[in-house]
């Protein structure tokens, strides 16, 4: 219970942030714009905790109650200011994307389906956590480590552990100095519990936000279909940063689908999307890669489809989001004085005999391919998920800016990290080895989420057929 | 088209409930694994918290022992905030016990009883 009173002010802050920068319904039903100011708010919150209790180790050192009345004030400033900022201007939903429930037979198959799996999951994560209550390898090597030294008074000494990948981001480990220190102890559950609010809202923020836009028959396919994948929850489970990386990638293409929804530019939207995007690179390092690649899809989508000074307007407001996260960034390579031991790791071969030597380019596609269809990522099923694709088919005309900015951003990043596998200094079996099913992982609940909106439903084949049916 | 469109309705509903089912399946195929059954951390830093009174708060001390880094990592892990590094070079060295005979002008202060004993350097 102390636990899940841990998260509560963070979340409310997070809810109360993302109410900020969204004060607009952003569905058509209060339960669906409530549930997806839930799934984004309390990761959101979890983000900013961890800034404040870094900057409180700056100044003075982090105190439990500091901390507590820092988000407390925070959480007053956020709701006085969305309070006023709602009654000056509240901009209305342009579209009508949702459909209306049409077969609630199979909603009700699908939702029962979704509770007996999503129940027997939460089991097996309690369980899995029991067993492993400091997590796998990277858990406890690299990330809880860390929390370690910021949650003593020695906390600069942890930059000393040059071995355990100084120049990774902190949002994880400073996360859990800060639950830790709120708690007076070191308990192994806040990890555990905070690996469990990231992988159950990685899937609810995939359900509500493909239901928002698409169905809730496909919403609730999606969100099974991750359950399903069990190395996903597993990845999760084992308390690897990858899949809080993965919520912070979904939450920032979900929020910039939302763009899609209103007549007119939404700044303070595509500000949001930038902050996901801003915690996924203080999460982890590819996060950087992957705001570089949301940049980049922005920039080629906005272009064409509404000029230069458009696109650089939603960049600007973009990359604006972004910034405090951008500034921690700069700020920690700047202290640890360049970059990680990727960059300084040497190899006998050079970067143009790794590009030119095609055996590495087999090895990786080989890969790819293995790990993606089997049982991991949901077997059998990933063929009938795109076999229900070409019988329900493609329906993209209601959608402007997004799902292209989805699909090009990750192809981007996808092609990224084949490059990075490619000129890799470590050798190649190895490192695809150890590193490319969290890898897969990242990406899962973001193809899942563009895969989904390119579909179209059962429900409204079903209207349609309805509709044209003789009478 | 569209009447290609009306006869996918159904098909697609099925396909749907097929895929959950595959889904649920999958999920469910996944074994309940049994309190501490991966937990190589936890015997660990139990045997560490047992030393932890005998060696400074802060700082550096050494680690020697055997190439291979899962043990030198765990006692990195267990005893954050402290930094273990490799070598005897240290006031305070955790030495594996096979390699206790290594060290010279150190004494033995605590053992973890989990393979490893921490030495300290004899006062000149």
């Amino acid at each position: 219970v102390s636990i899940l009173w841990e998260f509560l002010l963070p979340a409310a802050l997070g809810i109360a942030l993302v109410g900020l920068y969204a004060p607009m319904m952003l569905a058509q039903s209060l339960a669906a714009d409530y549930a997806l100011r839930l799934f984004l708010g309390t990761p959101a919150g979890i983000g900013i905790a961890s800034v404040i209790h870094l900057l409180l180790l700056q100044v003075n050192g982090a105190r439990a109650g500091m901390l507590v009345l820092i988000e407390l004030l925070m959480l007053l400033t956020v709701v006085l200011v969305t309070v006023f900022r709602k009654r000056c201007a509240v901009t209305k939903l342009s579209d009508s994307i949702l459909c209306a429930n049409h077969w609630p037979i199979l909603n009700c198959i699908l939702a029962i389906g979704f509770v007996i799996t999503c129940c027997h999951s939460v089991m097996v994560f309690h369980a899995t956590s029991l067993a492993a209550p400091h997590g796998e390898w990277d858990a406890w090597a690299v990330w809880n480590m860390r929390a370690r030294f910021l949650y003593s008074e020695h906390w600069r000494d942890a930059w000393s552990v040059t071995w355990a990948h100084i120049d990774y981001p902190l949002l994880l480990p400073s996360w859990i100095a800060h639950g830790w220190t709120r708690l007076g102890n070191e308990t192994t559950a806040l990890p555990a519990a905070t690996a469990g609010v990231f992988t159950f809202a990685s899937i609810g923020l995939l359900i509500v936000a493909v239901g928002i836009f698409r169905s809730v028959s496909n919403g609730l396919l999606a969100g099974l279909f991750l359950l399903g994948c069990t190395r996903f929850t597993y990845t999760g489970t084992i308390q690897y940063a990858d899949v809080p990386f993965a919520f912070f990638f979904l939450a920032s293409l979900v929020t910039l689908s939302m763009q899609d929804r209103f007549g007119e530019m939404q700044p303070s939207l595509l500000a949001l999307a930038g902050l996901f995007a801003g915690m996924a690179a203080w999460t982890k390092n590819e996060g950087q890669a992957t705001m570089l690649a949301i940049v980049v899809a922005l920039l080629v989508v906005c272009w064409r489809q509404a000029g230069t000074q458009r696109s650089f307007a939603v960049i600007s407001w973009f990359l604006a989001g972004a910034t405090p996260f951008i500034a921690l960034i700069i700020a920690l390579r700047v202290a640890l004085g360049g970059g990680g031991n990727w960059l300084q790791a040497q190899s006998s071969m050079t970067v143009p005999e790794r590009l030119l030597d095609f055996s590495r380019y087999q090895l990786i596609i080989e890969a790819f391919q293995t790990k993606n269809f089997t049982g991991f990522y949901g077997g059998i099923a990933s063929l009938i998920m795109l076999l229900y694709g070409f019988i329900v088919g493609v329906r993209v005309e209601r959608q402007k800016l997004f799902p292209w900015v989805g699909i090009v951003a990750l192809a981007l990043v996808i092609g990224m990290v084949f490059v990075v596998y490619l000129i890799t200094p470590f050798d190649l079996e190895w490192h695809l080895t150890t590193s490319i099913s969290r890898i897969v992982c990242q990406w899962l609940p973001s193809i899942l989420f563009v895969y989904f909106l390119l579909l179209d439903t059962p429900e409204e084949l079903q209207r349609a057929q309805s509709a044209f049916a003789p009478k | 088209m569209k009447a290609f469109a009306f006869s996918r309705g159904k098909p697609a509903a099925f396909a749907a409930v097929f895929v959950a089912c595959l889904a649920v399946h999958s999920e469910q195929q996944t074994s309940m694994p049994t309190p501490g059954s991966d937990d190589p951390i936890s015997p660990v830093r139990e045997a560490y918290a047992k030393i932890l009174s005998v060696l400074p708060r802060s700082g550096k001390i050494g680690y020697l022992g055997s190439a291979d880094n899962r043990r030198y990592f765990h006692a990195q892990y267990c005893l954050a905030p402290l930094v273990v590094v490799r070598g005897d070079r240290f006031d305070f060295v955790i030495v594996e016990d096979k390699f206790a005979s290594r060290l010279s002008d150190f004494e033995l202060i605590a053992k973890t009883g989990h393979g490893t004993s921490v030495y300290r350097r004899k006062a000149q």
